[in-house]
């Protein structure tokens, strides 16, 4: 941005010319600040500092009025684009450039113009047939805002989808006319990668489309919902069969067998333990306790205990 | 002239000039002048133009009024006796004759600002204070400095705000002055300022403005030295203005990035908590500070994160305290220069959210409100044709692995100018894009707000 930009704001502001001396601006400031009971409306201070000369920092009322029209003089500006001559260019878009240096949103609109600033229109008369064509194209799409750009280049992709010539020319000038293929590299490359593009898409989708029905839909929140069903049913089925052919080998009231005697493993250490604890009657005891050596009489499954039925 | 209130929508405003000022139709000029003044200060002009509008329409209306009738007035009798007509009218209302006073010195100032500044002055001296003459003065030093090189025009708000109390006009000139000059806030004349107050509102709104100018300049250990001068008188004789003064406090030194275990934050936080959980109508207040201290903890792990640029975090602690609407410019600025490198500023968005998702949240108001105050201009997209090339992304893609997906996502998004949540609508239509038994990538587009806070910054570049 530059001064003019601020004077001509604050200009505005305070409803004056934009040569308005700083007395002026000083009696058109006064008159607001009395009408508002000395509590002046923001931008009018500012409006009134600016051409006072009493600051440099624009206020932030300056930015959010100045950005929308600075976007619409570079739009402006990008509609006539190569119908100015590539010297009038540079000069309006070093213009441009300095007056943005605070608006990284038109910086960036302005280095995507940057891109084609010495090209000239007459380049394309070198060009002929389908290679003329998308040369031409590129130079229209290429001045466009953004979303406008984004719509035409997707239905220029369209038309251009079922025929693999186009790729191939698309191809030749980025390699050829690299000055050209900068100015629209995304719509380019689009074009060149088109046919291995379809070529993917049909290869996923018949992949997509050999899946069997069952293992796509079984993924649907409906279809788990009985998913379950199958890991409860088999088991239930199995654990039934088992209930049965136990309920017919084992007679009711039977008892389960008492298990056989396995003696302790007798290490060396504990053979030795074994021998003095030996020397003590109560510590042999408590230990052939432990070792169960004598199963008390109180087990449950003893035969000589009165709870168990015979 | 009458103090009613006007109904809340100018519509419903009277149309007669007199009676929407609230004056006689045989008031003049200065009543007329004094009536309009006190609505404006009501009815902003920023805030509610039409309101302003209409009031403006009716002071003029109402002035060529006066104006008409002084001219054609019946002439006062010659036999009442002349007086000082500030002392005669000091002694029945001594306020409006100040005001008066303040007024006729004021309408000299075209001619001699010198003598204006000093009738002023000496206005000011001899009568009780009137909040109208320090108006005048402090915008008599704004306009000439150098009718008195020893004062700053700041220094009369300051002394209308201690002599006047510190409400209207005055305070909102004080507002202003520390946004601009934020060095004040650490001023004497500021400390002796806030320290002077007895009313709770005016005490907190002053604290306020002059902490969050005293955090600008990195100058913390403002709030803190106000807190403990202000303890013995507060702490016992109201414990809700203390608690709010506590929580003001907290909301600027929560961003401290210096901040550590037994710093202020902590101390201040550890007595707020102690405070709001003896009272159970404290509830909300203990469940924002709880909030903001998860919030500040996790911005001062920030540091370990190289992804996010400095200006981002100082966007972040700002966005707490101040509007959204104050912070626009400098939030566009930063959030459109980052979204040059989408994969760069998903990284940092991602990184974000894991940390702590209220930080990316706060960057999310921002980038909203952003949104809200700018033409938007998205592509018209046919409704098929979207359709077909979004799914062609996801049918070239392997969506299955969603965090793989989404890095051909935010590319697809921001060339072609579709925000993340149209795709999730279309992708949801498709009952074949399951990630999992109750996940769909649809809805995992929709709950992808780093992706979408990358798309609406981007969205500031390109429209």
């Amino acid at each position: 941005m530059t001064n003019k930009d601020q004077q001509l704001w604050a200009a505005e502001q305070l409803d004056l010319p934009m040569d308005a001396s700083a007395e002026q601006a000083e009696a058109a400031f006064l008159k607001r600040l009395e009408d508002c009971g000395f509590v002046p409306y923001e931008p009018n201070y500012h409006a009134w500092q600016i051409l006072a000369g009493r600051t440099s920092q624009p206020p932030r009322y300056f930015q959010e009025d100045v950005e929308p029209k600075l976007r619409e003089e570079i739009e402006a500006f990008a509609g006539m684009y190569f119908e100015l001559a590539s010297a009038d260019r540079r000069r309006r878009w070093d213009e441009l450039s300095k007056r943005c240096t605070n608006f990284p949103a038109l910086q960036h609109r302005l280095k995507h113009l940057a891109r084609g600033l010495d090209f000239e229109l007459s380049e394309l008369d070198s060009l002929e047939g389908a290679a003329k064509v998308l040369a031409t194209e590129v130079c229209q799409l290429y001045p466009m805002p953004g979303a406008q750009q984004v719509l035409r280049r997707h239905v220029l992709l369209k038309e251009k989808a079922d025929e693999r010539s186009w790729s191939d020319q698309a191809w030749r000038i980025q390699n050829v006319h690299p000055r050209i293929a900068t100015m629209a590299s995304d719509y380019l490359q689009r074009l060149v990668s088109s046919p291995r593009v379809q070529k993917d898409l049909a290869k996923a989708r018949k992949k997509t489309a050999r899946k069997p029905l069952r293992e796509v839909v079984v993924r649907s929140p409906e279809s788990d919902s009985w998913s379950w069903l199958p890991y409860l049913a088999v088991p239930a089925i199995i654990a039934l069969i088992t209930l049965i052919n136990s309920t017919k080998e084992q007679p009711r009231g039977r008892l389960a067998p008492i298990p056989p005697y396995r003696p302790p493993v007798m290490t060396p250490e504990a053979t030795e333990a074994f021998r003095r604890m030996l020397e003590d009657p109560e510590g042999a005891r408590r230990l052939m306790e432990q070792q169960n050596l004598f199963p008390s009489k109180s087990r449950p499954d003893s035969p000589s205990d009165p709870t168990v039925e015979p | 002239m009458t103090d009613r209130p006007l109904p809340d929508d100018p519509e419903d405003w009277p149309s007669d000039a007199h009676e929407l000022l609230g004056v006689s139709h045989q008031a003049d000029r200065n009543e007329v002048r004094r009536a309009y003044t006190r609505l404006v200060r009501i009815y902003k002009p920023e805030h509610e133009p039409e309101a302003f509008r209409l009031l403006r329409q009716a002071y003029e209306q109402a002035l060529s009024w006066s104006e008409f009738n002084s001219r054609f007035a019946t002439p006062e009798p010659v036999n009442e006796s002349p007086q000082e007509p500030a002392a005669s009218c000091s002694a029945a209302h001594p306020r409006r004759s100040v005001e008066e006073l303040a007024d006729e010195a004021w309408e000299q100032w075209q001619t001699d600002p010198a003598v204006v500044y000093r009738r002023l002055v000496e206005l000011n001296e001899r009568h009780p204070p009137c909040q109208d003459a320090y108006l005048r003065l402090y915008w008599a030093l704004k306009l000439r400095p150098k009718l008195d090189a020893q004062t700053l025009p700041c220094e009369w708000v300051t002394r209308g705000l201690l002599a006047c109390g510190a409400s209207g006009p005055l305070r909102e000139l004080y507002r202003r002055e520390l946004l601009e000059r934020p060095g004040e806030a650490i001023s004497e004349r500021s400390t002796q300022l806030v320290r002077s107050q007895s009313n709770p509102g005016t005490l907190v709104d002053l604290l306020i403005v002059r902490w969050r100018a005293a955090a600008r300049l990195r100058q913390h250990q403002v709030i803190g030295q106000d807190l403990e001068a202000l303890r013995p008188h507060w702490e016992s004789a109201d414990g809700e203005t203390w608690l709010r003064l506590l929580l003001a406090a907290l909301d600027e030194l929560a961003w401290r990035v210096e901040a550590a275990e037994g710093s202020s934050f902590e101390q201040y936080g550890n007595e707020v908590n102690r405070m709001a959980t003896l009272k159970p109508s404290q509830f909300d207040v203990l469940a924002r500070f709880d909030m903001l201290r998860d919030l500040s903890l996790n911005f001062r792990r920030l540091d370990d994160f190289s992804n996010l640029s400095p200006e981002l975090r100082e966007l972040i602690a700002r966005s707490w305290t101040v509007q959204p609407w104050e912070l626009n410019v400098d939030a566009m600025r930063i959030l459109a220069d980052l979204a040059r490198q989408p994969r760069e500023l998903l990284d940092a968005f991602d990184q974000l959210q894991e940390l702590s998702p209220g930080l990316l949240a706060q960057l999310g108001l921002l980038l909203d409100y952003a949104e809200s105050s700018r033409e938007r201009a998205d592509p018209d997209w046919p409704a098929e044709e979207l359709s077909r090339i979004v799914l062609e992304l996801v049918d070239l893609s392997s969506w299955q692995e969603y965090h793989l997906f989404r890095s051909k996502l935010v590319q697809f998004c921001t060339e072609e100018l579709v925000a993340p949540e149209r795709a999730a609508q279309i992708l949801q239509q498709q009952d074949r894009f399951w990630l999992n038994a109750e996940r769909h990538l649809g809805q995992a587009v929709l709950e992808d707000w780093p992706l979408r806070y990358v798309y609406q910054a981007h969205r500031l570049l390109v429209t």
